[in-house]
This record gives C-alpha cells, sequence and structure tokens, in this order.
C-alpha cells in the first residue's frame, strides 16, 4: 500500500516528549535516586552520604518497628481487599437489576467514594471518639453503655477500628464495578441455565463468577494496590498508635522523611513496600487469570 | 406455595439487607451535620444535644477563620493546571503510542508509564522532597506542586487514551493522510474530538484524586495560605479540635462542591470510575 516515508514519521516522537519529559523529571528520576538513597546512610542534612550497599536491607529484617509496620500493612490489606470485595459482590447482585430504586439505592452506596478520605477519616473520628464520640453517646442512651469503647486508643480494637473505615467508604466503589461486570454478562446465558433448569447457586458458579472474573481481578488488584498504599485514614485516625498497633508501612516511610534524620533507611523502607506491592500483584494476577483458562 | 414463600423470604431478606447498609453509610454522613449547629458548649457534649436552633453562624464563622476562600481558590488552580495540562500532554503521548504501535521507541514509553500505575508515592517521596525542596526550591509554590500532580496523572491518562485510540478505525489515519493532513492537525482536528467520552472519564477520574488528596501538598506546601482545600481542612482540625462545631463546619464546606457535583454528573462519576475495568 501507501508506504509512507519514515521521515514523516519522525514528527512523532515530539508528541511524547513533553509528557515523558515531565514524567521522567517528577517520577522516573526520584524513583532511581530513592534507589540510590536506599543504598546510603544518608541523613537528609549532611553533604556527606556514604555508600553502604545493603546494610538498610539488613538493617530492615531487624527492625522491629519495621517488622510491625509490615504485619499490620499485611493484615490491613488482605482484611480491606477480601471485605471491601465480599460486600461490593454482594451488593451487585442484589442490586443487579435496573429500576429506578436500585439506581438511588446505588447512588447512596456509592456516594462515600467521591468524599476525601480526609473527609472520610474525620467522620469516623466523631463516630469513634471515647467520651462525646457518636457511637458511645448512642451505646450509653440505650444502657448499653458496657458496650462504650475507647475505639481508636484501645490497642486490641484500634486496627479494626481503622479497617471499617476504607470498608464504609470503598464498599460502593467495588460494586460499581461488579455491577457493570454483571451488565456484561449477554442475558442468553441466564435464559439458557433457566431452560436448562439451573438453580440460581448453579447458575452463580457456572455462569456469573466465570464470566465477572476481569471484575474480580479488577477489584482485587486495585484493592491490593491501594490498601498497600493505604496512608490518610491512618494519619488522621490514630498516627500508628496506640503504641505501634495501626503503624503501617507508608506513615514509617513519611515519619522518616519528614521528622527523622535518617533518609536512606527510610528510602530502603519505601523500596522494600514496592517490591511486595509489585511482588503481590503479580502473584495475583497470574492466580487469577491461570484459573481463567480453564473455562474458556 | 413453598416456591411463594421462598421468595417472599429472598424479598425479606433482600429488603433488610439493602435498607440496614443504607442506613450504615448515611447515618455517619448526616449525623456530621449536627455538630455544625451546635454551639461550642454543646458540640463538647456529644449528639445527643439537640442545637436549641438552627443557625448557620458556624459555617460563617468556620468560614471566616479557616480562610476557606483562599483554600478554595489554590485548590481550584492546583487541580484546574494539573488537569488542562495532563489530558494536553497525556492524550498528545498517547496518540503515538496507539497508532505506531509496533514501533519500539513507542512501546518503551507506554511500558514506562504502565510502571507508575504500580509504584506507591512513598516510593518517590523522598527523593521528590529532597529534590524540590532543595534543589529545585520548588516547594511553596503551585507549579511545583502542579508538576508533581501531572507526572502522577500521566500513566492513568496515557494508559486510558491510547486504549482508546486503538479502538478507532485505520482508515481514519489514512483517509486524513490523503487529504493532506500533518500529524498535528489529524490529531487535533480528527481524532481528538473523537476522544469525548474517555476524556470526561479520564478528567472525572483525575479530579477525583486532586481535589481530595492530602499527601502531596503535606510535602510540597508548609505555608498556610498556598494550602489547597483538604490540607487545610486537616490543619484547622488540629486547631480547632475543641471546637467540633467550627470544625465540623469546614468539612462539611469542603465536602459539599464535590458532593453537589457528583449529584448533578452521577453517571459520568459512576462511567468514569469502572471505565477499563470489565473490558480486561
Amino acid at each position: 500500500m501507501m508506504r509512507r516515508p519514515r521521515k514523516r514519521d519522525q514528527v512523532l516522537v515530539l508528541f511524547i516528549l513533553p509528557a515523558v519529559a515531565v514524567y521522567c523529571c517528577f517520577y522516573i528520576l526520584p524513583m532511581f535516586s530513592g534507589l540510590y538513597f536506599s543504598l546510603t546512610d544518608w541523613n537528609g542534612m549532611s553533604k556527606v552520604r556514604n555508600f553502604i550497599g545493603l546494610a538498610n536491607y539488613v538493617e530492615v529484617f531487624r527492625d522491629k518497628y519495621a517488622l510491625t509496620a509490615t504485619r499490620n500493612t499485611l493484615i490491613y490489606t488482605l482484611v480491606v481487599t477480601f471485605f471491601s470485595n465480599a460486600i461490593g459482590l454482594i451488593l451487585a447482585l442484589l442490586l443487579e437489576r435496573t429500576s429506578r430504586v436500585n439506581n438511588i439505592v446505588r447512588t447512596i452506596y456509592f456516594t462515600p467514594a467521591v468524599l476525601s478520605p480526609v473527609v472520610a477519616s474525620f467522620i469516623w473520628k466523631y463516630m469513634y471518639a471515647p467520651e462525646s464520640g457518636v457511637l458511645n453517646s448512642l451505646f450509653r442512651a440505650v444502657g448499653a453503655g458496657a458496650l462504650a469503647n475507647d475505639w481508636l486508643g484501645n490497642p486490641a480494637l484500634a486496627l479494626f477500628s481503622v479497617m471499617l473505615v476504607p470498608l464504609w467508604q470503598w464498599g460502593g466503589n467495588v460494586m460499581i464495578v461488579y455491577l457493570a461486570g454483571l451488565m456484561n454478562i449477554p442475558a442468553e446465558y441466564a435464559d439458557a441455565a433457566r431452560i436448562d433448569g439451573a438453580s440460581y447457586l448453579q447458575k452463580f458458579r457456572h455462569i456469573t463468577v466465570p464470566l465477572l472474573r476481569p471484575a474480580f481481578v479488577f477489584n482485587i488488584i486495585i484493592s491490593t494496590i491501594g490498601s498497600f498504599k493505604t496512608f490518610d485514614f491512618i494519619f488522621i485516625l490514630t498516627y500508628g498508635g496506640p503504641g505501634f498497633t495501626t503503624e503501617v508501612l507508608t506513615l514509617q516511610v513519611y515519619k522518616y522523611a519528614l521528622y527523622t534524620a535518617k533518609l536512606g533507611y527510610g528510602s530502603a523502607l519505601a523500596v522494600m513496600l514496592t517490591i511486595m506491592i509489585v511482588i503481590f500483584s503479580i502473584v495475583e494476577l497470574k492466580l487469577l487469570t491461570r484459573r481463567e483458562e480453564k473455562y474458556v | 406455595m413453598s416456591k411463594r414463600m421462598k421468595i417472599n423470604a429472598y424479598r425479606i431478606v433482600r429488603f433488610a439487607v439493602l435498607a440496614l447498609y443504607a442506613a450504615l453509610i448515611l447515618f455517619p454522613l448526616l449525623v456530621v451535620l449536627v455538630p455544625t449547629f451546635q454551639t461550642v458548649q454543646e458540640s463538647s457534649q456529644g449528639i445527643l444535644t439537640f442545637p436549641k436552633q438552627l443557625s448557620f453562624n458556624n459555617y460563617a464563622e468556620a468560614w471566616k477563620q479557616s480562610g476557606f476562600l483562599r483554600a478554595l481558590k489554590n485548590s481550584l488552580i492546583i487541580t484546574g493546571a494539573t488537569i488542562v495540562l495532563n489530558i494536553l500532554i497525556g492524550s498528545l503521548a498517547a496518540f503515538p503510542m496507539a497508532i505506531r504501535e509496533s514501533r519500539l521507541l513507542y512501546r518503551f514509553a507506554f511500558y514506562l508509564f504502565l510502571v507508575g500505575l504500580m509504584l506507591p508515592f512513598q516510593a518517590i517521596m523522598i527523593p521528590l522532597y529532597v529534590m524540590m525542596g532543595r534543589v529545585l526550591k520548588l516547594t511553596n509554590t503551585y507549579i511545583g506542586t502542579i508538576l508533581v500532580y501531572v507526572a502522577m496523572t500521566l500513566p492513568i491518562t496515557v494508559f486510558f487514551f491510547s486504549q482508546f485510540i486503538k479502538t478507532i478505525p485505520k482508515e481514519m489515519e489514512e483517509a486524513s493522510v490523503i487529504d493532506g493532513c500533518g500529524y498535528l492537525r489529524m490529531f487535533s482536528v480528527i481524532f481528538f474530538p473523537l476522544l469525548k467520552p474517555i476524556t470526561s472519564a479520564v478528567i472525572i477520574q483525575n479530579m477525583i484524586f486532586l481535589w481530595n488528596d492530602l499527601l502531596i501538598p503535606l510535602i510540597m506546601i508548609d505555608k498556610t495560605p498556598l494550602k489547597p482545600i483538604m490540607p487545610r481542612v486537616y490543619m484547622f482540625f488540629g486547631q480547632y479540635y475543641n471546637k467540633w462545631n467550627l470544625a465540623f463546619s469546614v468539612l462539611v464546606l469542603a465536602a459539599i462542591p464535590f458532593l453537589l457535583l457528583f449529584l448533578l454528573l452521577q453517571e459520568q462519576f459512576i462511567k468514569g470510575l469502572s471505565s477499563g475495568a470489565v473490558k480486561g
């Protein structure tokens, strides 16, 4: 056909230039310098920084606080990912049919997702406050004062109280993705199943679940990545406390960056977090898409 | 007979679950309105002290004391400029990546942007803090904050635009070449107008992130008059922690503009947030 000269195409390079330049300056370059910082003992102030190899990484494994933060991050990620998907999927199945009432209910469920995590966190700080907080006031008012608790100050409860907030905020968002997935399933499949006399559970197991797979993959991976990166909720609700019971890696990196003169060590922690995210996403992607082949 | 009972039982359970969940969602959203109508004394006693009168004094006072207008202006400038820049250079970059997919250079650039989808911000936080603060001296400036935001939002933008442009038939390009169109005209006159649906999805996704973000301003801006709305709310809460009536008034004021926008543009919001999720 009409093969145009290569020269004409060269102008296209200019198209990607501005985006690549901004992105490399403010994203890729910092990423590599972070990698470099993590191999030094830099305190952030002094002109001297010594190359110390992997010493920071060895230190991470010995650091009690880093291990606590890692454990909390993992608990948070697993719990929030599992429950937000469970809630989202159940709600989507209950609201599958399009009707005016269902649309209004969907909108209500989705509303918290457009709020800032800052707003959501303060709302829940008000709910959880020990003295004049909403939950405790209500418990005391109905004579169930025994249930009143210091929701964010009690080390045994704090992490659970915190994890409820993302579930409250994002459950509806997960639901929306599942709903979009359900809409994509051709009606003929459901008709065929009905004619074959399939029960609801059979239909769910053999039609809904396999055809909903893209939505599963998206939701699970997005909430895993999002939960690993969680910051605002914990920053506002507990700042990692009481003690270190709600400390997560992102918060720890932030503290190292701004308040503790250990930028090298903080960078190593950030690199470890990144590696964890990449590994988790890849494993999930592998697991979720390998099963896909079985059905095709 | 028993089947009908089963269906009725299902209906009742379904209704109970949906109503209970709606209450769980709505109750915290509505209960924060209570302190905004209380006096300081009332608000320190909790929600069960009902406000004696419905007055908007708290809102007026909170508006003044928090310098709300200033924060609103900062947010509008930062969010607006970021979105314009991001859409412009993002769609431009996605164009060759989509129509010359097979070229190694463009494929490499595309993967480079994909990396950004996975990286946590914390991985670049420390170097960015050092670079912006000490080397480029761009902390406490609009331009510095905007550039960081543009870089952060580019991966999603480039990804969505290039996926969308790939669905546009090749004949479009061939026809415009025959008509003597250069690439710039081809993109701006022929392709860009076709990108409308994906553009609104991208704008909404980025807008939710930009308007609501706390972390980047926390690192980039420490001068109060330059703080956008969410960091300002955060700070105000710290200062007024014993005056919940004012603190929550600011919170409600900060949430309202975006909530209204959501209620007006519901469909686009929902499409924007779920697009790309189900094609995979």
